[in-house]
């Protein structure tokens, strides 16, 4: 499937477009995925720390998250805990996207709940897939 | 009363002497008394044939009369001393020395006496009585006298009182030179029992000074037999003794040495639990008094795990690298590694404890690890924008030419941002590498200056920043490498320039100070909050994130400086007022 196939069928689903929150610190990733994940028919909205994102998601219940874990005020770990605690927020899958590539990282993200974990840097085509997959699986 | 030996043996010789002379007297006394009495008798029995003889001899001589006899019996009583009595044979007393002739006839018959009896039918009698007539004891002796009709009986008598004189002056002398004997013999036993005893005493004075740890004086060696054995065997021990006291006290102090030197902590623990001994390490690592000996490990510690140790030391045997917290009172991490102790027999006689202090090692491999995460993540960032903006404009459908140009200005960006990175991360590892020695000169803080203002003139222009530069001509030169402080001027002028508002103002002053060169760069800028100003050094340490990204900090431009200062033996801090400004100091000794 080429990616035109896939903006198409996008397309075609305009009429529930589907949310993403992007929790990122630095301007110049969260434009990256912005570009991309809007060229894709998504709808984004960016939170630059920690705390906004948490309040972000909470206020709008996105269909997504994208998660940075370095980030000011509140680290992605503790805002992925009390997006995963609160019955609000529970459903809503999560995506880790960080540049701490540990295993033992990735075990502590997926163990705090994140559907996916991803690592800096990365490829934006199996970003995208990544992030097509997460909204398509029921939940 | 406790005697000395020479006088024990000085007593038990007097007293065996003494008793052998006692025996002497008391043997003597026994014996002498009925010795003499015998002897004396025996005298007074010759004595009596002597006056019979006499008496009879008289009798034949002349016609004698009765009168003439008393006369001659007073005449030998004189002579002799004994006291003489001539019986009739009927038993009337013819004659008696101790009364006058006139007397005579009062004299009561002596035929009845036991003595004159006896002479009468065996010719001779003796016997020992009070007499009637001179009222004493006496000894009598009576011989029968032959051939004349007249006289029957011749008896001589001795008072008993004189035989007792004799034996008591006898006995006397006797008594006086046993004593004599006895006391001319106390001065040569006394001599006798110093001579035998002072090997003796001289080997219990060396033991006794053995004893004390000195080996100096030796037992006697002229003696000769088991004493002289006995003090040949004494030094040849004292000798070994010193020798194995040596070796220990010295095997001590280099044990104590060695304790003393060690940087590890040592303990020690009796198999109760209690403490043997610490080492100063050990004291100076927790802050132990040195009576902590005797204590229990918890008491002294306040750490259960370590009991615990110990406890499993004992029954289960040594532990090796065993890493424990402490509190002392800050959290600190030990390696500890623990043996038993053990006697000749095996028996477990107390556990031994290294302890490790590897707080420091933790705590720098913490902060490398740290660091390497910060760089890893410093790294990633950049290096993952450029690789997802390049993925994008080679994508099948790229964005239109604004867009690209953007794309292309933030890849241009990140990458000067990694090249900055980068070279600050060789600054650190070059600064950290052992190769790296500063060449220490004396460099001029004015022209050092100067040549940084000239390099970032154009920046500060830009936001028409003005730069004063105070640093008098005269200032004496610092000691430095003057690649390095360059760089810190650099780091220190380029951040003040980055973070003042435009049209603001920035001063490099420096002054002496005792035997440094304080020098401060200052600015007028926004200031730094209280809450980031201690860890404006810290590597990677941002106060705002973003506005640093903006301006293309890396996040080490001050740990840089920091370490760069502190190679040169300097000191580095930071003073603000938010909304005023900020003033960085640095000191670097002088030439």
């Amino acid at each position: 499937m080429t990616q035109r196939d896939g903006i198409i069928r996008r397309g075609c689903r305009m009429a529930k477009r589907r949310s993403i929150l992007i929790a990122e610190d630095e301007p110049d990733t969260a434009n990256l995925l912005q570009f991309h994940l809007q060229r894709r028919g998504y709808q984004t909205t960016v939170a630059s720390d920690g705390l906004n994102a948490l309040n972000l998601s909470l206020e709008r219940r996105p269909d997504l998250v994208i998660l940075d874990l370095m980030m000011p005020k509140l680290h992605g770990f503790e805002v992925c805990r009390m997006l995963k605690t609160s019955p609000s927020t529970r459903h809503i899958p999560i995506f880790m996207l960080t540049a701490m590539a540990t295993t033992e990282n990735k075990v502590q993200g997926f163990g705090l709940g994140a559907n996916d974990y991803m690592t800096k840097p990365f490829e934006v085509s199996e970003l995208l897939a990544r992030v097509e997959s997460l909204l398509r699986a029921p939940l | 009363m406790k005697l000395s030996l020479p006088s024990k043996w000085f007593v038990g010789l007097a007293i065996l002497l003494g008793g052998l002379l006692v025996v002497v007297y008391v043997a003597m006394r026994l014996t002498l008394p009925p010795y003499l009495t015998r002897q004396i008798e025996s005298d007074l029995r010759r004595d009596a044939y002597v006056v019979r003889d006499s008496v009879e001899s008289q009798l034949r001589a002349r016609n004698t009369t009765v009168g003439d006899i008393n006369r001659f019996s007073h005449e030998l009583s004189s002579q002799t001393g004994l006291r003489i009595t001539v019986i009739a044979q009927d038993g009337t007393v013819i004659a008696e020395s101790d009364k006058p002739e006139s007397e005579l006839k009062t004299i009561e018959n002596h035929l009845q006496r036991p003595e004159v009896q006896q002479a009468i039918h065996e010719g001779v009698g003796s016997t020992t009585r009070k007499s009637d007539t001179v009222g004493v004891n006496l000894l009598y002796v009576a011989v029968s006298v032959r051939d004349d009709p007249r006289v029957g009986v011749v008896r001589v008598a001795m008072p008993l009182v004189q035989i007792q004189h004799i034996t008591a002056r006898v006995l006397h002398t006797v008594g006086i030179s046993i004593l004599a004997v006895g006391l001319a013999a106390m001065p040569v036993l006394h001599w006798l029992s110093r001579r035998a005893t002072r090997p003796i005493l001289q080997m219990q004075q060396a033991a006794g000074r053995m004893a004390q740890g000195d080996f100096s004086g030796k037992a006697p060696n002229g003696v000769s037999g088991e004493l002289g054995e006995l003090a040949t065997a004494l030094n040849d021990m004292s000798s070994q003794l010193e020798a194995r006291l040596r070796e220990l006290s010295e095997e001590k102090a280099d044990l104590s040495a060695i304790l003393a030197g060690m940087t590890e902590g040592v303990l020690v623990v009796r198999p109760e639990g209690r403490i043997r001994l610490t080492n100063q390490a050990l004291r100076r690592q927790f802050g132990l008094a040195e009576d902590a000996v005797g204590k229990t490990v918890v008491e002294a510690f306040r750490n259960v795990p370590l009991e615990e140790l110990v406890g499993e030391v004992i029954t289960a045997g040594d532990v090796w690298a065993r890493e424990l917290m402490f509190q002392t009172p800050n959290e600190c991490t030990f390696e500890l590694s623990a043996t038993r102790l053990q006697d000749g027999r095996g028996a477990v006689t107390g556990v031994i404890i290294v302890f490790h202090d590897i707080t420091r090692m933790r705590q720098f491999e913490n902060t490398r690890k740290e660091f390497v995460a910060n760089v890893s993540h410093e790294l990633r960032t950049p290096l993952s924008i450029i690789k997802g903006y390049v993925e994008t404009l080679l994508d099948d459908q790229p964005p239109d030419a604004e867009t690209t140009r953007k794309f292309l200005n933030t890849i241009q960006r990140h990458s000067r941002r990694l090249e900055a990175l980068i070279a600050d991360l060789l600054s650190i590892s070059a600064l950290e590498s052992q190769q790296a020695r500063l060449s220490f000169e004396p460099v001029m803080m004015r022209a050092a200056a100067q040549s940084v203002l000239d390099e970032l003139t154009q920046q500060a222009q830009q936001k028409s920043i003005t730069i004063s530069l105070e640093v008098p001509e005269r200032l004496p030169p610092v000691r430095a490498d003057a690649q390095r402080l360059h760089q810190v001027l650099f780091n220190l002028l380029e951040n003040a320039i980055k973070y003042t508002q435009a049209g603001g103002h920035v001063t490099i002053r420096a002054t002496e100070k005792e035997d440094v060169i304080e020098t401060v760069v200052a600015d007028d800028g926004p200031g730094i909050g209280p809450e980031h100003l201690p860890h404006v050094f810290e590597r990677f340490y941002r106060v705002d994130k973003a506005r640093s990204r903006e301006l293309g900090g890396t996040g080490l431009g001050l740990s840089i400086v920091k370490h760069i200062i502190q190679s040169h033996g300097g000191r580095v801090w930071a003073e603000s007022q938010v909304e005023k400004g900020s003033s960085f100091y640095f000191t670097v000794p002088r030439a």
